[in-house]
């Protein structure tokens, strides 16, 4: 065989929260790091939060620590259960990365905050970003919709928050107003093309002028988060300055603003650390005579990496790291490696309570890892140069938990470092 | 034509969820209202085109493929806006304009021929605001000049590599026959120096200009007239290498997923097709060569054109130019620069095609460059264009730090 050189020490497939964890980590530690996926991760369709633990059972955690020290003991095959030494490390990464885009996130591990859904219930999150929080009790909230971006619906919001809010023991009043901006007639709105306009002047200025009149008694002004994305403090700064009083934003419906902001910094901050990306790759891992190769689907010849350690960050069955074979059999499409199956029959993989906490036993399903994630089966590691990350991992109910994001952080971190090790 | 791979790209919209993903990536609908977003004019408008599509807007879509690549259920949204766009074009009629941008080929050998008059018509303003008012292409919109004797013509006056390691056959491509012959000369001589021998089969326009500009018919007919004249030199060991990544995109991909062209000659020419770079890296990664031991002490800045990015390779010139000593490359990290081919030449597009490559402009002087690496013709006149900056394709650097005189 003729020599061979490996261009990259950590190839990461999976372009989500974990797999750009994964991609930092390894470059941090000065690997040569390529991440590819698909097509765009699973930011674009979350809130641009870091959701660690918000639910234990039916209860609201307050404590994220606490909460993840009582789960841990309580569910030992949770994969925070080899992960909590790593979350701390592993967010304070993510957290330094972003602020080098001028993103901001707020929040530790030591209590969770409870931010307003577009829908105007409250959720936990760990860390946030700060155009998302504010002081609630005793507020007087106006939340303003666009006329013409269907994806935020004030009045909904208005209606739902109060007994929302007293739940929690908050008490505030909510309206709703919507602002109509004439020049968007022709526009079919969405969040990044109201993000784009808010980082204009012109715009920002029109819609201020429209919404004043509604101002009234207002101590808080929720928007839709479409705030800006690359500019979203600069842009936030104003318009509370503007307002002279708090404004929050509230993530609608995908593609998320919040989460592209995250994505967008973290791609940022692996490029500046000599990472390459690349979007649009179907990959499938292959060894030949032991040369370990990752083989992209590329146009009309497969175009094949030849690489040291693979980082798999794909994602559970929604993403596509994990597909439900219509045998009722769960695998796993990159490596091919061993699924730990959900339990009983498929029949018995989902339940009526959709985000029910162990409602859907097929989201207990995914890969186990040693401490170093490298994946697992029948108790031996599967091949010493995979690792796995994020979504992909069994024994989580990450919807009821409220625990995706810090999974894939920390465990994004884990594989990132072992894989660059 | 197979109507199985006509489905393969029709049915891809069924997989659409509607996330929007694509549109996150569209570099042309933060740039215009006129453009309402791949989404809609792809897998959306799709469900409403039994027959022919009524649509004006999809016309707007550059075709820079950003959608395709972001789209995490492989919907395959710029394939299906090109063919919408092409049967707009059969039901209203292809403007003359658009012809003219489509066939490059006649262009080219018209204007090589006639070069020192043809270049003084396209360097005179009033020649451009002439061309604007009958044809419609914008009097800023960065042209080429026409170039005096054909790379095919010099060709034969190149040397051979004394013992190569394998043999190529070259397709060069409209711009270089017509518009750079010394990028040829330059392919040949980097690829001599890396011991690789190149042989020239007869070709012709790969036909990308007449599939943007809307004439499958005639871009059929291109296709198939190089299926037959290339396959030869594929049936006989050689690879085809390209050096526009604009046509090894076509080679590849959009005869059969564009054209509907899916036949077992096109296939074979598709699948012995490389870019220059993708066949130097590959082989560098295997150690069959060694990368070049050179100094390029500059700051460039690596855009990969779009049609790069849908080959799914990376960045096989980034990967090759990172080797150099001394070099300070980042890449852009900018979908598109605007260009797209022909469509930011149009009078309509031009100034779309200018807000969409400001970012290309941003990144370069974030970096301090003070050259834009590019491996697509239209995208080096377009970022020369916009930044005032040299724009030079990856091989010509390579060859500038090895010390090659041209």
């Amino acid at each position: 065989m003729p020599p061979v050189s490996e261009p990259y020490d950590v190839v990461v497939v999976g372009l989500g929260l974990a797999g750009l964890t994964a991609a930092l980590a390894a470059a941090e530690r000065g690997a040569r790091v390529l991440a590819l996926g698909k097509g765009y991760g699973t930011t674009h369709f979350r809130s641009g939060t870091i959701d660690v633990l918000g639910h234990a059972g039916a209860e609201v955690v307050g404590n994220p620590r606490a909460g993840l020290a009582q789960l841990c003991q309580e569910r030992p095959e949770h994969p925070y259960a080899l992960l909590r030494e790593e979350l701390e490390p592993a967010l304070t990464l993510v957290r330094d990365a972003t602020a080098e885009s001028s993103l901001e996130l707020l929040g530790d591990l030591d209590a969770n905050r409870l931010l307003p859904t577009a829908l105007g219930t409250l959720r936990p999150a760990c860390l946030h970003q700060p155009t998302m929080g504010a002081d609630l009790r005793g507020a007087s909230v106006l939340a303003a919709g666009i006329e013409g971006y269907r994806d935020f619906e004030p009045a909904l919001f208005a209606a739902n928050l109060p007994a929302a809010a007293a739940a929690h023991g908050i008490e505030l009043r909510a309206r709703a107003a919507r602002v109509e901006m004439p020049p968007l007639r022709r526009h079919h709105l969405d969040g990044p093309g109201l993000a784009q306009l808010f980082e204009q002047a012109w715009f920002r200025d029109q819609f201020l002028e429209t919404l004043r009149p509604d101002l009234g008694d207002a101590t808080l002004v929720a928007l839709p988060a479409v705030l800006g994305l690359r500019h979203a403090a600069e842009v936030h700064a104003i318009l509370e300055r503007r307002l002279g009083v708090p404004v929050i934003e509230l993530p609608a419906l995908p593609p998320s603003v919040p989460g592209m902001r995250l994505q967008r910094a973290l791609e940022s901050a692996l490029r500046v650390r000599g990472g390459r990306v690349q979007v649009g790759a179907r990959a499938r891992f292959v060894r030949e005579g032991g040369r370990a190769l990752l083989e992209i689907a590329a146009a009309a010849h497969p175009f094949r990496i030849p690489l040291r350690r693979l980082v798999l960050a794909t994602g559970g069955p929604v993403s596509g790291g994990l597909v439900v074979e219509r045998s009722g059999r769960v695998s796993e499409t990159v490596a091919g490696v061993p699924v730990e199956q959900p339990a009983g029959e498929p029949e018995h993989w989902y339940g009526n309570d959709f985000l029910g906490a162990g409602a859907q036993p097929v989201s207990l399903a995914g890969i186990r890892v040693d401490a170093a994630m490298r994946p697992l089966g029948g108790g031996e590691v599967v091949d010493p140069d995979l690792f796995a990350a994020g979504g992909l991992l069994a024994g989580a109910c990450r919807s009821a938990e409220l625990s995706a994001d810090g999974i894939a952080c920390a465990s994004g971190h884990a594989a990132g470092r072992e894989a660059a090790s | 034509m197979s109507e199985m791979l006509f489905d393969e790209v029709a049915r891809s919209a069924d997989r659409c969820i509607k996330c929007n993903v694509c549109n996150t990536a569209c570099p042309v609908m933060p740039a215009t209202d006129l453009f309402p977003g791949p989404k809609y004019c792809g897998p959306q408008a799709q469900r409403h085109r039994p027959g022919d599509p009524i649509e004006e807007w999809v016309d707007y879509c550059s075709g820079c493929g950003a959608c395709t690549r972001a789209c995490p259920s492989g919907v395959k949204v710029a394939e299906l806006n090109a063919r919408a766009r092409a049967s707009v074009y059969r039901r209203r009629g292809i403007p003359l304009r658009n012809r003219l941008l489509g066939r490059s080929e006649l262009l080219g050998r018209l204007g090589s021929v006639t070069a020192p008059v043809a270049n003084l018509g396209l360097e005179s303003g009033l020649g451009r605001r002439l061309a604007e008012r009958l044809i419609g292409i914008h009097h800023l919109a960065p042209v080429p000049r026409f170039s005096q004797g054909s790379f095919r013509r010099r060709f034969r006056r190149l040397p051979r590599p004394a013992r190569p390691w394998t043999e190529v056959a070259y397709f060069h491509g409209c711009a270089t026959n017509y518009y750079e012959p010394w990028l040829g000369e330059g392919a040949v001589a980097l690829l001599r120096r890396l011991g690789v021998a190149v042989e020239l089969p007869p070709q012709h326009c790969c036909g990308l200009p007449l599939i943007s500009n809307g004439e499958f018919d005639a871009a059929r007919r291109y296709a198939q007239r190089n299926i037959r004249l290339l396959l030869p030199a594929v049936r006989a060991g050689r690879r085809i290498v390209t050096t526009s990544t604009s046509c090894g995109y076509t080679l590849k991909a959009e005869y059969r997923e564009v054209l509907g062209i899916d036949t077992p000659e096109a296939r074979e020419v598709a699948a012995a097709t490389y870019d220059i770079f993708e066949l130097l890296r590959e082989a560098m990664w295997e150690g069959r060569i060694e990368a070049p031991r050179a100094a390029l002490p500059r700051r460039v800045l690596y855009h990969p054109p779009c049609q790069l990015r849908s080959h799914g390779i990376g960045v096989p010139a980034a990967d090759f130019l990172g080797s150099l000593e001394g070099i300070e490359l980042e890449e852009s990290g900018v979908e598109c620069c605007g260009i797209a081919g022909t469509y930011g030449l149009k009078r309509e597009k031009y100034a779309i095609a200018r807000r969409v490559g400001e970012a290309v402009v941003d990144r370069a002087g974030e970096h301090r460059a003070d050259v834009v690496a590019c491996d697509s013709e239209t995208c080096r006149w377009q970022i020369q264009h916009l930044t005032g900056l040299p724009s030079r394709h990856p091989l010509e650097l390579v060859l500038e730090a090895m010390g090659e005189e041209r």
